[in-house]
C-alpha cells in the first residue's frame, strides 16, 4: 500500500467516524502528494459534501470526471449530491449514464430507484429495485429500498418479509432498525414501532427526521387517538367512508328512531368531526413540547 | 533484609503506591546495570512524592550512566531545591573523560512523559464543585488508596467517561485527575491512534496500554473517545469494528493486567460510542460535564483577567451577560475584548485598562457554543426515555432548557 494509498484510507475512516474537519487537513496532504488522483478528488468532495458545502462538493466531483471519465466514486458522489439539491433531472442523467456502462451495477440500480422514489414514480422504482435484487440478492441498500416500496405500496406482508430477511442478516445495523420502525408502524403496530424509534433516537439523537418520526409515532400510539383510530389508520379513504356511512345512517334512520336520539347520534358524530381535526394537531404540539 | 526483583515486582503491582518499595526495587535495577529501566521507576516516584530529593537523585545517578549529562543536572538542580537536600550526599560530578566511556552506547532514554511544570490541578478547574468532589470519593481515592476500599469490600478499577457539550473543560478535568492521582499520564487522541497503514490503528492502541500497564500507576486518557470506539452499528466498514472489538479486548484485560490502570475518555457525542464499551469494567462510570453556571463563570473571568490590566469590572454582570457560554466561550469573550481595546489604541486612542463594557460588548458578539449540543441532549431525554442521562435532564430542568 503507498503512502497515497494509507492516506485515503486514513480520510475514509475520518469519514465515518464524523470527523470531517480533522479528515480535510489529510486532503491537502493527500492532494500534496497528487494534485491529480480521482480517488482523492472524490474524497474531498465527500468531505465537503459531509460539512454542506454541496457547491464545493461539486466542484471536486466534476474534477474528478474531468481527470478520469466515468470514475465511478466520482459519478456516484454527483449522484448524491444532485439528489441532495433536488436537481432530479440531472441526477437521472448521471445514474442512466452509470447503466450505460453496467446496466447489471446494483448499487445504480438502487440508486436510480431511489431517485424515482424521491419524485414518486414508483412502479418503476419497484422495477429497478427488483432488478438491483435479481443482480445482488444480498445488497443491504436494495434490500431496505424494497421493503420501504412494499410499505409505501400498501403490501405490508412483503415488507414484512423483507424486514425479517434483513433482520436475520445484521440485527443490530442501524438501516436495518429504520427499515423495522417504518414497516411495524405500517402494519398498525406503531406501539412497537414507537419502541424502535426510541431505540434508534438514542443512537441518533441529533436526527430532526428521526425526532419527527417518533413523534408521530407517539402520537398514533396514545390513548386519546382511539376514537380516531379507523381515520389514522385509512387515511382520506376512510375519512370519506364514515362521512357516508354517517349521512346515509341518519337518513335512513329517520323514520325509525326519536329526534332526539337523531340529535345525539349527529352531535356525535360532528363531535368526532370536530376533534379528528383539532385534536391530532393539539396533541402532537403537546407532545413535542412536553416529552414522554 | 533485601527482597529479590520477582518478589519486588509482586509487591508493586499489587500496591502501586508502596514508595519505599519503589526506590527498593529502582535501587535494585541500578545495581544490576539496568538505567533505563530504573530511571522509568525513579521518574514515577518523583511524580508521586514530588517534593522529595530521592526521585530526583535517583534519576540523576540513571541519566548520568546513561550519559545524558544535561538532564543530570537538571535533576540535580531540582533535587537541590527540595527541603529534605542535604549537601552531604550531593555527588560529585563526574570528570569529563569518564563522560566518552559511561555514555554512549545504544541505551535509548525511557519514554516516559514529562512531568509539566504546569501540570493542571483539581484547584485550576473553577466551578463543577459537586463533579469535583464525586470524581475525588468515586474515582482519585479508590485508585490512590487501594488497599483501604478492598477492605471495604469496594474494588477500584473500570473506566470513567467524561462527556457533555464541547469547550466546558473535559480535558482539563482528565488531566487534573492524573495529577492529583499522582500518575503518570498517557493522553491519546485520534491522531496517535488512528493510523493510515492497515492494522497499525490497532497495534498503537495495544501499544497505548502496554505503555500505561508498564508506567503504573498510570491513568490512560482517550479524548474524543467516540472516534476510536465508534458504534458498531452505525459504521459501514469493517475497519472501525475490528478497533472497537481491539478496544473492548484491551480493557477486559483477559490477557492483560490492568490493576494500576485507571482509563479515562472524553466525548462530546456518547451517543456515538459502541453500546458495549458501557458495559461493567469498561467504561462504566459515565459523568456529565455540564457548562459552568453563572458563578463559575464569573470566577473564571475574575481569574482569566487576573493578569491583564482592567478597570473596575462586576464579574457577575458579565457572567449573567454570557448565559449558557462554555468556558472556551469565555476565553474567547476575554480575548474579543482585548482585541477592541487594543485596536482602540493602534488607532491612535489613549492607553486604557479593560473595561466592564469592553467584555459586555464583547459577548454580545459571541455564540454559545453549547446550545447545539444541549438542543441534541434534550432530544435524547424528552423523547427517546434514555435513563442513563439523568444528570443531562437535571441540568436542563435547571437551566430552563427543558
Ligand atoms: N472549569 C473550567 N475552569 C477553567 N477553565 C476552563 C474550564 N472549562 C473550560 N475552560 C477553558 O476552556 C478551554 C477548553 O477546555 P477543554 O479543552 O477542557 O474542554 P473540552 O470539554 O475538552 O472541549 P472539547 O469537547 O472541545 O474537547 C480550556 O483550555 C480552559 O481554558
Ligand atoms: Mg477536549
Amino acid at each position: 500500500m503507498s503512502e497515497l494509498h494509507g492516506l485515503q484510507h486514513q480520510i475514509g475512516r475520518l469519514l465515518e467516524v464524523r470527523r470531517p474537519h480533522d479528515a480535510r487537513a489529510l486532503v491537502g496532504e493527500a492532494l500534496a502528494l497528487d494534485p491529480a488522483d480521482p480517488d482523492t478528488l472524490c474524497l474531498a468532495g465527500r468531505v465537503e459534501l459531509a460539512q454542506q458545502q454541496r457547491a464545493e462538493a461539486e466542484r471536486r466531483a466534476h474534477e474528478a470526471l474531468a481527470r478520469a471519465p466515468g470514475h465511478d466514486g466520482a459519478r456516484s458522489l454527483l449522484f448524491d449530491i444532485l439528489l441532495a439539491d433536488k436537481r432530479h433531472a440531472e441526477a437521472e442523467a448521471v445514474v442512466l449514464e452509470r447503466l450505460r456502462d453496467d446496466p447489471a451495477d446494483p448499487v445504480a440500480l438502487t440508486d436510480y430507484a431511489r431517485l424515482l422514489l424521491h419524485v414518486f414514480q414508483l412502479d418503476k422504482a419497484r422495477a429497478l429495485v427488483a432488478e438491483a435484487l435479481r443482480c445482488a440478492p444480498d445488497d443491504a441498500a436494495a434490500q431496505v429500498l424494497d421493503a420501504v416500496l412494499h410499505v409505501i405500496q400498501g403490501d405490508d406482508r412483503a415488507a414484512a418479509d423483507r424486514l425479517a430477511r434483513l433482520v436475520a442478516a445484521d440485527p443490530e445495523a442501524a438501516h436495518v432498525a429504520w427499515t423495522a420502525m417504518l414497516v411495524l408502524s405500517e402494519r398498525g403496530h406503531p406501539r412497537q414501532a414507537l419502541e424502535i424509534g426510541r431505540q434508534l433516537l438514542r443512537t441518533s439523537p441529533d436526527n430532526p427526521r428521526l425526532v419527527d418520526a417518533v413523534i408521530e409515532l407517539r402520537l398514533a400510539s396514545h390513548w386519546s387517538m382511539l376514537p380516531l383510530w379507523p381515520i389514522l389508520r385509512g387515511g382520506w379513504v376512510a375519512s370519506a367512508v364514515l362521512w357516508a356511512v354517517a349521512v346515509f345512517g341518519l337518513i335512513l334512520l329517520r323514520p325509525f328512531v326519536h329526534e332526539v336520539v337523531l340529535l345525539v347520534l349527529a352531535l356525535l358524530y360532528l363531535a368526532l368531526l370536530l376533534y379528528s381535526y383539532v385534536g391530532p394537531p393539539l396533541l402532537r404540539r403537546w407532545l413535542r413540547w412536553r416529552g414522554f | 533484609m533485601t527482597r529479590s526483583r520477582p518478589e519486588l515486582e509482586r509487591a508493586l503491582a499489587e500496591d502501586p503506591f508502596d514508595l519505599a518499595t519503589r526506590k527498593e526495587y529502582a535501587r535494585a535495577l541500578e545495581d544490576d546495570g539496568q538505567a533505563a529501566a530504573a530511571l522509568r521507576q525513579w521518574e514515577l516516584v518523583c511524580r508521586q512524592q514530588p517534593d522529595s530529593a530521592a526521585g530526583f537523585l535517583g534519576a540523576m545517578r540513571c541519566h548520568r550512566a546513561l550519559g545524558a549529562l544535561e538532564r543530570a543536572e537538571a535533576c540535580l538542580r531540582e533535587a537541590e531545591a527540595k527541603q529534605d537536600f542535604s549537601p552531604e550526599i550531593r555527588p560529585a560530578r563526574p570528570a569529563p573523560a569518564l563522560q566518552v566511556l559511561t555514555g554512549g552506547g545504544d541505551v535509548r532514554p525511557a519514554a516516559v512523559v514529562p512531568l509539566r511544570p504546569a501540570a493542571v490541578r483539581f484547584d485550576d478547574v473553577i466551578g463543577h464543585a459537586a463533579l469535583k468532589k464525586t470524581l475525588e470519593v468515586r474515582i482519585i481515592a479508590p485508585f490512590v488508596r487501594p488497599g483501604l476500599f478492598a477492605r471495604f469490600g469496594k474494588r477500584a478499577g473500570g473506566g470513567v467517561l467524561l462527556y457533555g457539550p464541547p469547550g466546558c473543560g473535559k480535558t482539563m478535568i482528565a488531566r487534573a485527575i492524573a495529577s492529583e492521582c499522582r500518575a503518570s499520564f498517557i493522553a491519546v487522541g485520534i491522531s496517535e491512534i488512528l493510523d493510515m497503514w492497515l492494522g497499525r490503528s490497532e497495534r498503537n492502541l495495544a501499544a497505548a496500554f502496554d505503555r500505561a500497564r508498564e508506567q503504573r500507576p498510570a491513568v490512560l486518557f482517550f479524548d474524543e473517545l467516540d472516534a476510536l470506539a465508534f458504534s458498531r452499528s452505525k459504521a459501514h466498514t469493517d475497519h472501525t469494528r475490528t478497533l472497537v472489538n481491539e478496544f473492548l479486548n484491551q480493557l477486559d484485560g483477559v490477557a492483560h493486567d490492568n490493576q494500576g490502570v485507571l482509563v479515562l475518555g472524553a466525548t462530546n457525542m456518547p451517543w456515538d460510542v459502541d453500546p458495549a464499551m458501557k458495559r461493567p469494567g469498561r467504561f462504566d462510570r459515565q459523568v456529565f460535564v455540564p457548562p459552568p453556571d453563572d458563578d463559575a463563570r464569573a470566577e473564571m473571568f475574575r481569574v482569566k483577567l487576573a493578569d491583564a490590566p482592567t478597570g473596575p469590572i462586576d464579574v457577575l454582570r458579565v457572567a449573567r451577560a454570557t448565559p449558557h457560554c462554555s468556558g472556551a466561550d469565555v476565553d474567547g469573550v476575554i480575548e474579543a475584548a482585548k482585541e477592541r481595546v487594543l485596536t482602540e489604541i493602534l488607532a491612535g486612542g489613549p492607553e486604557r485598562p479593560i473595561a466592564e463594557s469592553d467584555l459586555l460588548a464583547a459577548a454580545k458578539e459571541v455564540q454559545p457554543s453549547t446550545l447545539e449540543w444541549l438542543r441534541t441532549a434534550r432530544n435524547l431525554v424528552k423523547y427517546a426515555g434514555d435513563g442513563s442521562y439523568r444528570d443531562v435532564e437535571d441540568y436542563l430542568k435547571s437551566a430552563r432548557l427543558l
